[in-house]
């Protein structure tokens, strides 16, 4: 089971923190020796005998990381785990520190200021009320070493070179340099506590935007198949009674046309044609809905140039005398893909090559391979699609302006067309010049993976 | 002179096709349930029957269907049954599936009266 990131995280600044006191050990123990070199009165027992023990404690951190992490990787207190450790050598390094201080000048010392070293770390790492406590620890250990000298119930140790022992004594000048001491770790425990928690409520903030956006997409996509299922169901009722229409106008125009002033006659014809329009409509709707409520995809080996026969032959093109071509390169072609969708997305294109092409107009189709992929294109010399409407063709129940003047439709199939085309994780595209012609081009994976939903 | 017996729900459409059969010169009896058609049935002991698939209940047609060719003296009576495809049943029938439907012939909806005569002189012979 993965770590989530921010556990990874977690485990890596540790890891950090205690490479770091390796390189402390180290230094501190070179720098004594470097003193001792330069003849500076420095205390090289003391210094060597804490770094000792600052690399003594810091692996017996380096195992219990390596325990935590192996133990509790899984575990959902490895957060918790994790500060209570951070804090464990923040005090550890806290008291070393003030020892170190201690023996190797005391408030003389500048290296006094690496205690804000870890009040950043615990400002960041820890709750602000810890880096608080910490801060104060700090205060506390310093100033119990400062009283403690100046009380000289501990020897203080005075280091040559730093500042003179007049300045030492004098009680204003250890009051001054204690205070600036404080409060600077005080008030950077504020700040960096603070930037920490806006930093934190932001990640909270963004973790809980995300939630939202997942959650509302599932929404959209359930809304979504909520309405094709409802288109369905009403164009089905609306078919039952249409159907019926249908066979009553037969029966009334077969028995009794000869019998009607012709006036009527026509007007049933007339009756007759919008029912047949209707009935033609809705068993499209009933058709497309039903097909956008498919789930998945159902891959099986297609052969391009039998699927193209067969999506022609359904089609009759010499009312308008159209010329159908069909163009393959290589001649056959076979791609994984549902057979059935896949026919539904070329009946489509092909019939509406058709349907708004005038007659003796031309519809070719084509299809090459290029890589993996194969790319399937669909022309015809017809009324075009306006410039401004190419990007809305796709859209739901959207028909171009100049559509209605000769075909009628639902405006549904090419939604459902580019709707199957991206299941297959593939592309669509098209264009157009109005008044001479369309084309729509598919880019089509020959082995798709997954179906996209 | 034939006698049909039209079972449907649908009461308009029973009589457009009762008009136009009795012009062809059959005469014509309508039920406008399960019930009623299999109470006609085997009073009048029609030549054929004409049988909507879905009435009230997706499942009526089916049963009158199966009631009527497993009655030991309607068993011989043609019938004919109406269907509407995309309709919600998602039986998948035809005359092969002997189990699921027991019909003589299958007629896609909106029906063509010209279409149904013709099936109509197959079915009894003429």
């Amino acid at each position: 089971m993965k770590i989530s990131l921010k556990e990874a995280e977690l485990t890596e600044r540790l890891r950090w923190y205690i490479n770091i006191r390796w390189l402390t050990a180290a230094s501190l123990f070179l720098a004594g020796n470097v003193a001792k070199g330069l003849s500076i009165d420095a205390p090289l027992v003391e210094i060597t005998l804490i770094a000792l023990f600052i690399a003594l404690y810091n692996t017996a951190f380096y195992l219990y990381l390596r325990r935590i992490k192996s133990r509790y990787l899984v575990s959902i207190d490895l957060p918790q785990r994790a500060e209570r450790f951070v804090l464990l050598q923040a005090v550890v390094d806290i008291v070393a520190l003030t020892v170190l201080i201690h023996y190797t000048g005391g408030l003389e010392n500048p290296f006094i200021f690496y205690f804000i070293f870890h009040t950043v770390l615990t400002g960041i790492f820890l709750p602000p009320a810890t880096a608080y406590m910490q801060a104060t620890l700090v205060s506390l250990s310093v100033g119990a070493m400062v009283f403690l000298e100046h009380l000289s119930i501990i020897p203080h140790h005075h280091m040559e070179g730093f500042i003179p022992v007049e300045l030492y004594n004098s009680t204003v000048y250890l009051f001054a340099v204690y205070t600036a001491f404080t409060t600077s770790i005080f008030f950077t425990t504020y700040m960096v506590s603070s930037i920490s928690e806006r930093l934190r409520e932001g990640e909270i903030e963004l973790a809980e935007k995300t939630r939202r956006l997942k959650d509302l997409n599932l929404a959209l996509k359930e809304k979504d198949r909520l309405k094709s299922e409802y288109v369905r169901m009403v164009a089905h009722d609306i078919k039952g009674p249409l159907s019926s229409v249908l066979t009553m106008l037969d029966v009334l125009t077969d028995e009794y046309s000869r019998k009607m002033p012709k006036e009527a006659v026509a007007l049933v014809e007339g009756v007759r044609r919008k029912a047949e329009f209707l009935h033609g409509y809705v068993a499209e709707l009933l058709d497309i809905s039903g097909m956008r409520l498919k789930k998945g995809l159902v891959l099986e080996p297609v052969e391009l140039s039998s699927l193209m026969g067969d999506v022609v032959s359904l089609i009759d093109g010499r009312k308008k005398r159209l010329l159908v071509d069909i163009n393959l390169e290589p001649s056959t072609i076979e791609l994984l893909a549902d057979r059935e969708q896949l026919f539904c997305v070329l009946k489509n294109l092909v019939e509406n090559a058709m349907n708004y092409t005038p007659e003796g107009g031309r519809i070719t189709i084509g299809a090459t391979t290029l890589d993996d992929c194969v790319m399937i294109k669909v022309s015809d010399t017809g009324i075009g699609i306006p410039p401004d409407e190419i990007g809305r063709i796709f859209d739901e129940f959207y028909r171009g302006s100049n559509a209605e003047k000769i075909a009628r439709g639902t405006g549904l199939g090419l939604s459902l067309v580019k709707l199957i085309v991206e299941r297959h994780g593939g592309r669509m595209e098209v264009e157009s010049t109005p008044g001479e012609g369309t084309t729509f081009s598919l880019t089509l994976p020959l082995h798709p993976e997954h179906p996209k939903e | 002179m034939a006698c049909i017996l039209i079972i449907d729900d649908d009461r308009e459409l029973a009589y457009a096709l009762k008009i136009a059969l009795e012009a062809r010169g059959y005469s014509v009896e309508c039920a406008y349930d399960g019930e009623e058609g299999l109470r006609k049935a085997e009073t009048i002991r029609p030549d054929l029957i004409i049988l909507d698939v879905m009435m009230r209940t997706k499942d009526e047609g089916f049963q009158v269907s199966y009631k009527l060719k497993n009655h030991p003296e309607l068993r011989s009576i043609p019938i004919i049954i109406l269907t509407s495809v995309g309709s919600v049943t998602g039986f998948s029938f035809s005359t092969e599936d002997e189990d699921y439907l027991l019909a003589d012939e299958l007629l896609e909806k909106p029906v063509r009266p010209a279409t149904l005569v013709e099936r109509i002189k197959t079915l009894l012979k003429e």
